[in-house]
């Protein structure tokens, strides 16, 4: 041993405590085996659910993005009728957002901006599907709350904060009052997962712009609502 | 395609709550959770419950055998010193035993010993107590490796991998534990160990602490001093040349004036409270000193 102790010179790549952005194919180390397995199931049956467990900081996000972005690479490809399919992300971190009801309320974010979105290329009868399907879960809700003295839609009861059109004072307990209105989780839930298949079922998704948004996790303009 | 990403969810109460939603048809959803909703889930499964729609099961494992190339990304190896190539191997099973096997812990650990050069070039830099950490350290994990299938008391490849995983961190932090600890009771060491140890006990995983216990006086790591057992002399002297258990702030203690009694006793009374200790075939404890923490490094 040397007294001045031992040294290693270091490349130049740098030190990454984020989970990786999924763009450098040799990047993630190790995950060759469970990476290409949930890309070769969903290539053949274009749907699947997939439980990514492991211990924290050993890489569950890094895979995901990596195979979010192999997908993306893949899908962008000209089928043999040169048609193209588009993939949207919706990305949720549900540690951030607590229980599964807040998760349902920030996924029905997603999908209630994805509807609005312009860049949306829908045919008729999809965008008239998706548009009943939104409005059975959050149209009534929001406008009726905020808009009005009519009662609130019982299956739903988003906790839209009265604060937008009331006195500071006042909006308190107002919102109070909506954070406990009755909130049918579970129906919303299924109304959602009515509205992700209806979504799916569009040949043609999106423009690359509202892929680029939706990819980085997170809406492009910031919800009004402050329990987001 | 719609994917749907719901990233770390912590809790088998909130993952199970969604199911309707994980119901809707054609529809692709990638779920992030830690382990312990993964074994829930499992759990329920085989006992027959169906509180989810089917979902397939992506485990990552813990990287026990790509550390060294993870290293190898940030170390120039090629413009390495002698000195610094002789030590790579021990660095590798150092930092392995400390990060049990989490890669971003790994990466954690090396960024803090980054220092710049006179040149203004970074490096990884150990002082003369840091290489004696990492060289005792290292001696240990390669103790515990050594050891594994009969401190696990059945073979690691039959395991499933996430139970492997858990034996291994298990073993891994615990041994780690009690070395920065200095002393462990003998007759319930279980009390000895941190919140991290207990969060992620195996099955068996008192069997488990006896059995690696026994490795480590048959090792002559540690010897009985009354009810505990403490750091050997020899072992204490090796850790006595490091400063603490690099980046985690851990600075081993020592119990003074260790009292050396029956180490057969001792023996007979844990194999006792463990069941099925498997035949262990190392030098039988005594004041020689500890040979496989002694013995030359392989490259």
């Amino acid at each position: 041993m040397s007294k001045g102790g031992v040294s290693f010179p270091l490349t130049d790549i740098p030190f990454n405590l984020e989970p990786l952005d999924g763009a450098d194919p040799d990047a993630l180390l190790g995950r060759d085996g469970p990476r290409q397995r949930v890309i070769n199931y969903l290539l053949e049956h274009g749907t699947g659910r997939f439980l990514i467990s492991g211990y924290s900081g050993v890489g569950k996000t890094s895979l995901v993005r990596r195979i979010l972005y192999e997908l993306q690479a893949l899908l962008a490809k000209p089928d043999e009728r040169g048609r193209k399919t588009d993939l949207v992300v919706i990305e949720l971190r549900a540690q951030a957002l607590a229980g599964a009801e807040v998760i349902s309320k920030r996924l029905l974010w997603h999908l209630k901006w994805m509807v609005e979105a312009s860049e949306l290329d829908l045919s008729k009868s999809h965008h008239t599907r998706l548009l009943e399907a939104y409005q059975g879960v959050a149209t009534s809700a929001v406008e009726e709350t905020v808009g009005s003295k009519r009662s609130l839609n019982p299956t739903i009861g988003i906790n839209v904060p009265l604060k937008l059109e009331l006195g500071a004072q006042e909006s308190v307990e107002k919102t109070r009052k909506a954070v406990y209105l009755p909130y049918d989780i579970q129906s919303t839930l299924l109304e959602l997962g009515q509205l992700i298949s209806s979504i799916t079922a569009v040949p043609r998704l999106s423009r690359v712009p509202l892929l680029r948004r939706l990819f980085t996790g997170s809406p492009a303009r910031t919800p009004p609502w402050s329990w987001w | 395609m719609v994917v749907v990403v719901i990233d770390r969810i912590e809790d088998w109460d909130v993952m199970s709550s969604l199911a309707n939603l994980f119901r809707a048809p054609n529809s692709i959803f990638l779920v992030v959770a830690p382990p312990q909703v993964q074994a829930r889930w499992q759990t329920r499964r085989q006992a027959g419950h169906e509180d989810l729609p089917p979902f397939l099961d992506i485990y990552l494992t813990c990287l026990w055998d790509e550390l060294p190339q993870l290293l190898e990304r940030h170390i120039d190896l090629p413009a390495a010193s002698p000195e610094a190539l002789a030590l790579f191997p021990k660095l590798t099973r150092y930092l392995t035993l400390m990060s049990t096997g989490i890669p971003s812990r790994c990466v954690e650990l090396m960024e803090q010993r980054v220092e710049m050069g006179g040149d203004g070039e970074a490096m990884l830099k150990f002082d003369d107590k840091a290489v004696a950490t990492i060289e005792f350290y290292s001696a240990l994990h390669e103790l515990l490796h050594l050891n594994e299938d009969e401190m696990l008391g059945s073979p690691l490849g039959a395991m499933a991998a996430a139970d492997q995983d858990r034996c291994r961190r298990f073993v891994l932090t615990v041994a780690r534990d009690i070395v920065a600890r200095g002393s462990v009771p003998s007759q319930s060491p279980m009390s000895a160990l941190g919140k991290i140890a207990s969060g992620i006990r195996p099955r068996d995983h008192e069997a488990i602490v006896n059995r690696l216990l026994l490795v480590l006086l048959e090792a002559g790591l540690f010897v009985p001093s009354g009810k505990m057992l403490i750091l050997s002399p020899q072992a204490r002297q090796e850790v006595a040349k490091g400063r603490e258990v690099l980046g985690t702030g851990i600075v081993p203690r020592f119990a003074e004036d260790p009292v050396i009694e029956s180490a057969s006793e001792l023996n007979r009374t844990m194999m006792a409270s463990a069941p099925a200790p498997p035949a262990l075939h190392r030098q039988p404890i005594g004041p020689s000193p500890p040979r496989r923490c002694r013995r030359p490094m392989q490259p």
